[in-house]
């Protein structure tokens, strides 16, 4: 069985507009995903597409408008989720603001320990604390000083010491390396590779980064304006990419060889992503698609499996 | 962490000598190495806003101004030949000399140790209406702010309803009601216009701080800090406890800072105009205002209260204007 399914979920963020005349913005609209045990699931789409909402929304830091969020067998709800904290926790993106600034690390990374009252004595605490430190590289020195002395990749560090504490199984990562610079990416990327070896985490890894995702990931999500467009094995969504949506973002990633970049064919797509408020009848891509045909304003897509573990929403996929 | 070349000479044995032993090019050891892996000292918020206020000579002189008026008001009278009701008949209408450095008023009182005894009253008023102001403006902006929505909604209306009450006149109405009540409770210690002067504070002026509190706690709820504490199953009163009041201190502080001298002022001004502290008590406000009628003939008994109110409001919005650039820099006026 897997650890989290999700079907369904949607959420909307009221914005603007009065009592007769409420506009939503559909951040998530109609998700379906299943994350099995000790894998990484990888979600990438580009800016406002939903992805950081849907690790948002299964955390319950968001209320879904509407859908269903199992975990472990277990109805996520408002009120199942108070038992839950201690087996789901999250990695946020800018390491700058995740941090609260009047507070020790020590306290930081023992803040789930006070909350969820896990340790019974001051000194177990102390302990637990120390452990996570050293797991994730970061030692005694460290207890008492505070975030604004650590640079980016070690608040980072200190983030996952937090979400740790509590020994969770699985853990959201909002794009834990977007605000790091590329070779810190890649010792945090390996941290938490390591981190899933040793401790069999299961990650829902959510990034805008390519290149980061295909490192880490087992399966890959491709989302577009809220909806999943296509999920398959990280190897095969590069080499068999079939939405023209996630062939248009493959090749966008820079190629480092000038030859042979100059002989790729870089898909450029037209115009802007839709708003979110309004989005396109049908199939969500279809103004920017260029396999664009009547059929697509019509019906909207539904995924279906085009290869084993490949599924894909499009009309013209085989 | 220190280069191998370096540490070559740092352990010459022989300076001077061009000789180099195996000892001098050995590796360093994982301790040596520690010992010259030096964190930067540690520098908590208190700290670095320590530093910042020092640097501001303004702001320094303020507070060392209204440390010397606080001994003057509170250790003077103990240190004075003269209580400030005792009348010394002898000596009305004095000009400043030796021996009443002040003058002495129409009962021949002594002028500085009623001064002494205007500050104190004044201080206190100011420190209580402003813990008051924190106590209550606090707790509910950082409600209003924390929940948002329609509870904020609510409140901000509320508070807008408070902020159009006339204040002078509360405080007036406020003490005739509270007279006869109060006046037996509190009999000879604290007039009912001081209580009233609390109470008004109590109910009218955290509208400011109440306001200051919100809209910072408004920035700092958006924190992914709070959004990790709620993904650990912290309750509403640990975040506003925890995160959302420690990182407002610094908005705290310096509205409630220029809360003193606005409580200050208010004391002053009702006393002014009759509705201060009850005679032989004095306060700064009515001992201006006694010596109003006989300001041409004897003005030393309007400059001296006088200049003391205008030190102390200036003392301590001048030690506000310190402290915000101190401890909220973003909040600099320039």
């Amino acid at each position: 069985m897997s650890l989290l399914t999700v079907s369904n979920l949607k959420k909307y963020f009221p914005v603007q507009g009065n009592m007769w005349n409420r506009k939503q913005v559909k951040a998530v609209d109609g998700i379906d995903l299943t994350i099995e045990r000790g894998e990484t699931l990888g979600l990438v789409g580009e800016s406002g597409c939903g992805k950081s909402t849907v690790g948002r929304v299964i955390l319950h830091l968001h209320e879904p408008t509407d859908g269903e969020i199992v975990y472990d067998g277990i109805n996520v709800t408002s009120s199942s989720i108070k038992n839950l904290r201690n087996r789901m926790q999250i990695v946020f993106q800018d390491p700058y603001s995740s941090l609260n600034p009047r507070m020790t690390v020590g306290d930081v990374v023992g803040e789930p320990l006070d909350i969820q009252n896990t340790c019974q004595t001051r000194a177990e605490r102390d302990e637990r604390v120390l452990e996570q430190l050293l797991l994730v590289g970061l030692n005694t020195d460290h207890l008492t000083r505070y975030p604004h002395e650590f640079s980016g990749g070690q608040r980072q560090r200190i983030s996952i010491a937090r979400a740790l504490a509590v020994k969770p199984e699985f853990i959201v990562c909002d794009e834990p390396v977007s605000a790091l610079d590329v070779s810190i990416q890649a010792q945090v990327i390996n941290t938490l590779i390591e981190l899933q070896d040793r401790l069999s985490l299961t990650y829902l890894f959510i990034a805008h980064n390519l290149a980061v995702v295909r490192h880490i990931s087992d399966r890959i999500g491709v989302m577009y304006l809220g909806k999943l467009v296509e999920v398959c094995e990280a190897k095969d969504l590069y080499l068999h990419p079939c939405h023209p949506y996630t062939q248009a973002l493959l090749s966008a990633i820079p190629l480092p060889d000038p030859k042979a970049a100059k002989g790729s064919n870089r898909i450029l797509l037209q115009g802007d992503v839709p708003s979110p408020i309004d989005p396109p009848s049908g199939c969500r891509f279809r103004t920017r698609c260029q396999k664009m045909k009547p059929v697509c304003a019509e019906e909207e897509p539904v995924l279906k499996e085009v290869a084993p573990g490949h599924i894909c929403a499009c009309h013209f996929c085989e | 962490m220190e280069k191998p070349e370096k540490k070559k000479f740092m352990n010459v044995a022989r300076p001077g000598s061009l000789q180099l032993t195996a000892e001098d090019v050995r590796t360093a050891t994982k301790e040596e190495k520690e010992q010259l892996f030096i964190m930067r000292e540690t520098l908590t918020y208190w700290k670095d806003a320590y530093r910042r206020f020092l640097k501001n000579k303004i702001a320094v002189a303020a507070l060392i101004t209204i440390v010397l008026v606080a001994l003057f008001a509170f250790v003077g009278p103990m240190l004075s030949p003269y209580t400030y009701d005792q009348q010394i008949r002898e000596n009305r209408y004095s000009p400043p000399s030796w021996e009443h450095p002040f003058g002495t008023d129409v009962h021949g009182r002594d002028m500085l140790v009623r001064c002494m005894v205007g500050a104190q009253i004044s201080l206190s008023i100011g420190v209580c209406c402003a813990v008051l102001v924190v106590v209550i403006g606090v707790i509910y902006g950082a409600i209003s702010g924390y929940c948002g929505g329609k509870v904020d909604y609510v409140m901000m209306r509320y508070l807008e309803v408070l902020y159009t009450i006339p204040d002078v006149l509360v405080i007036i109405l406020l003490q005739i009601s509270l007279k006869e009540p109060l006046g037996k409770i509190f009999a000879g210690t604290l007039g009912s216009s001081m209580i009233s002067i609390f109470v008004a504070f109590a109910l009218l002026y955290w509208v400011n701080m109440a306001r200051m509190v919100r809209g910072q706690v408004l920035l700092v709820k958006e924190m992914e800090y709070v959004s990790a504490a709620r993904a650990m199953g912290a309750k509403g009163s640990r975040i506003i406890f925890r995160h959302l009041i420690p990182n407002s201190i610094g908005v705290i502080l310096v509205t409630a800072m220029f809360q003193i001298p606005m409580a200050i002022f208010i004391e002053a001004f009702l006393s002014y105009i009759g509705l201060g502290v009850s005679a032989p008590l004095a306060s700064l406000g009515s001992l201006s205002s006694g010596a109003i009628g006989s300001f041409r003939s004897y003005p030393h008994l309007l400059l001296f209260p006088a200049m003391l109110i205008s030190l102390i409001i200036l003392a301590f919005n001048l030690l506000g204007d310190g402290l915000r650039d101190a401890l909220d820099p973003r909040l600099r006026s320039e």
